[in-house]
């Protein structure tokens, strides 16, 4: 079988990892930085990457990851802002649509299994994969992430 | 106002909502500047790394010089 081509995968990735980081942290321009990144990382070491067994699933990782530990590091900033201006206020935007707004109230670890699975596509078994945790472990953040989601929503309807 | 109703298909609409709203707004850098960046960064490696050798040989020739 012949290694997958890069700009092959980057046409069929981009889009569908963008969608998945951007309802994770609501940003469109930095969900772009992250995903171009995790392909520049894949570019870099491609020769490696492309010998794997499903690439695409190695710079899925690697967008994660990054996204992550960027989301990580805005909610401190965002904290301490909060800290400083009372008046700072963490609310939806116009621009932002329900779905955005309603998936940052859910916990982390299950707004991430919703979007895996929703979004991306991914089996409970890929998403334990990626996350390193038991099936079991990924079905309950499922349910537990679709029963607070349709709470976040229903609060917003009203 | 916007209807609730406690089924899969309230969910599915609201995810659909999402990606159409989205899909459209995103714009790929494009290979091309993932390739720039990968070769800039090869380059700043290589850099570092020959400023780090030529530090690692320089510093004690200049020390062991200078104790002479």
């Amino acid at each position: 079988m012949s290694p997958p081509d890069f700009e092959d995968l980057y046409t069929a990735q981009f889009r569908k990892l963008v969608l998945q980081v951007n309802a994770y942290f609501g940003d469109l321009e930095q969900a772009q930085d992250v995903v171009q990144e995790a392909f520049c990382r894949a570019l870099d070491r491609w020769k490696k990457v492309s010998t794997y067994e499903d690439p695409a699933a190695w710079v899925r990782r690697v967008a994660w990851n990054l996204a992550t530990s960027q989301y990580r590091h805005k909610k401190v900033a965002r904290t301490y802002l909060a800290k400083q201006r009372e008046e700072s206020q963490v609310g939806p935007g116009p621009e932002r649509v329900a779905l955005v707004w309603a998936l940052s109230g859910i916990p982390e670890n299950q707004r991430r299994a919703v979007i895996l699975h929703h979004i991306g596509d991914l089996s409970v078994a890929e998403i334990a994969q990626q996350e390193g945790v038991p099936e079991g472990t990924v079905k309950s953040w499922l349910s537990r992430g679709r029963s607070a989601l349709f709470t976040q929503l229903a609060s917003r309807g009203k | 106002m916007m209807t609730i109703e406690f089924d899969g298909d309230f969910v599915e609409d609201v995810f659909t909502e999402y990606l159409d709203e989205t899909t459209g707004r995103i714009r790929p850098p494009g290979t091309a500047a993932a390739r720039k960046a990968v070769r800039s960064r090869r380059r700043k490696r290589i850099v570092m790394f020959a400023s780090l050798i030529f530090a690692a040989i320089a510093v004690p020739a200049v020390a062991i010089l200078l104790s002479q």
